[in-house]
């Protein structure tokens, strides 16, 4: 009896190990570039970012060309995870989360594999994006699934300035005259809408949280902080302010998470 | 068939005279009318309805004030166009249900259907609820309104600006030319506020309907612009 419950339990764990053996040898073949291993708890590789702290990215700089500035510029690949650019022949791999286009690259996406509209598309990238109007704070609910979209350059510009696609990570002043006094100096500024700030007319903006659905199906919320080196508050952004270089803060919690926890 | 058969009827030298108006008005429109090849005889169409031309972007020039457009309204039922130039203009009509289309932002080109859920929108809390789908198709082949609970489920806040081909807006706009672009093949299917379905193609935001424009001081905005609203009730939105 005892020896074949010991045997049975052997046997079960050896199934167990060569089941994971399995499933690795496979992930493997898939996806030659991630020979790491994927995080199944929430312990992470020591070059990742830990769950559950906020990171804080400064004056990520991406290349610009004000007099041409409708000419495509490369994507931007930024791994949340590592905390870092990507270079673009990572496309299809999930060593990115985030990828900055469009126009002075200031639309957002995820990263995924099955979008045909998507630097990721065809790669195992399993993330998406969406937006609310809460602060970081505030927002503590992960959306349902459905609510994260999937093609590049979803998030950018704002409804309550101008050129507005929807809720935006930013507002565009083209006049100068919606945060600032119409001067030559406040028109076309774009004010990321991470913290609130007050418009011209007096009003407050409402905050926007990006969140982000890794593409290792891990959940980030991000607040966007500024598009101008080192320059944190509306008052002084200008028009002529070096930019594109974001800055932003974010956290990442499990897949699975329903809650956005910061311990 | 009538009116061709009194052209049989007529002498030889009024059909020579018939022969040469055709010839002339065949030649017109292809030379300098496309307007015409968008009459389709069930669709409105709306050519060159100037927007605010008195406003300008940027810097005041002759004949134009720097400061930002005044939005207009439009009325699919009898074409009415009403501005809106100040307080009292907004509180007469905006939360009213007397309007389906507002033309609003840099160009009056970032359009509004009418609708009191979204906090942006010109009828934010007022009394009409509305909603629009973005379709990848010419005007003349959309047949059919999609189902309301893809119109539930649209996401659209109002047909303006395309950031990108994915995006929902109905041209592409160069920051270095400062030349909007009109997107070809996409239609608008709308829910309008009372419970009707319509399509509406957004053709073009400069003086006469050029099919492209490389000078920006082209006479703009002057919308052209169709539109078809289904009477019955029914999703029918076949035109042609």
């Amino acid at each position: 009896m005892n020896i074949s419950k010991t045997a049975t339990r052997v046997f079960k764990q050896l199934s167990v190990g060569l089941m994971l053996i399995t499933f690795f040898a496979s992930c493997k073949k898939d996806k030659p570039v991630a020979t790491e291993k994927e995080p199944v708890t929430s312990t992470r590789s020591l070059d990742m970012v830990p769950y559950y702290k906020v990171q804080r990215v400064e004056n990520l700089q991406v290349e610009t060309d004000d007099s041409n500035p409708t000419a495509p510029k490369p994507e931007v690949l930024f791994s949340l995870d590592y905390k870092k650019m990507q270079p673009a022949t990572y496309g299809k791999t999930s060593f990115w989360d985030i990828s900055f286009s469009g126009l002075y690259n200031s639309f957002i996406g995820g990263n995924n594999g099955s979008n045909s509209d998507n630097a990721g598309y065809t790669g195992p990238g399993a993330g998406g994006i969406t937006i609310l109007a809460k602060s970081f704070e505030d927002l503590t609910d992960i959306p349902v699934a459905s609510a994260f979209k999937t093609a590049r350059a979803l998030i950018g510009t704002d409804d309550m300035g101008e050129f507005g696609v929807g809720i935006g990570w930013y507002l565009y002043d083209f006049n100068g005259s919606i945060v600032g006094d119409g001067s030559y100096d406040k028109k076309h500024v774009a004010y990321a809408l991470g913290n609130a700030f007050t418009l011209a007319n007096g009003q407050k903006t409402q905050p926007r949280t990006i969140i982000v659905r890794t593409a290792k199906g891990d959940f980030a919320k991000i607040k966007m902080i500024s598009c101008y080196k080192d320059v944190f508050t509306t008052d002084k952004m200008m028009r002529n302010t070096p930019h594109m270089f974001f800055t932003f803060e974010y956290v990442i919690v499990p897949a699975g998470s329903t809650k956005f926890e910061i311990k | 068939m009538k009116k061709h058969l009194s052209i049989f009827k007529l002498k030889p030298l009024s059909m020579l005279c018939f022969t040469f108006l055709i010839l002339i008005s065949s030649c017109k429109k292809e030379e300098s009318d496309p307007n015409e090849q968008l009459q389709d005889g069930n669709s409105t169409v709306i050519t060159d309805l100037a927007g605010d031309t008195q406003a300008a972007m940027g810097s005041a020039t002759p004949g134009k004030e720097a400061r930002p457009f005044y939005i207009f309204l439009f009325r699919l039922k009898d074409q009415k166009q009403i501005w809106i130039r100040n307080a009292t203009d907004s509180a007469q009509w905006l939360k009213g249900k007397d309007w389906d289309l507002a033309f609003t932002g840099p160009y009056n080109s970032e359009v509004y259907v009418n609708d009191k859920k979204y906090r942006y929108n010109p009828g934010f809390e007022g009394n009409a609820e509305s909603a629009v789908v973005m379709l990848e198709q010419q005007y003349d082949l959309v047949d059919q309104a999609p189902s309301d609970q893809v119109f539930d489920a649209s996401t659209i806040t109002k047909i303006g600006w395309a950031s990108s081909a994915s995006a929902n807006g109905w041209f592409f706009y160069s920051l270095s030319t400062h030349i909007m672009q009109a997107i070809p093949n996409r239609t608008y299917a709308i829910r309008l506020p009372d419970g009707k379905y319509a399509k509406l193609q957004l053709i073009n935001a400069y003086k006469g309907n050029p099919p492209s424009v490389t000078d920006l001081n082209w006479p703009a905005p002057y919308f052209t612009f169709k539109y078809y609203v289904q009477q019955n009730g029914s999703k029918n939105l076949k035109t042609k």
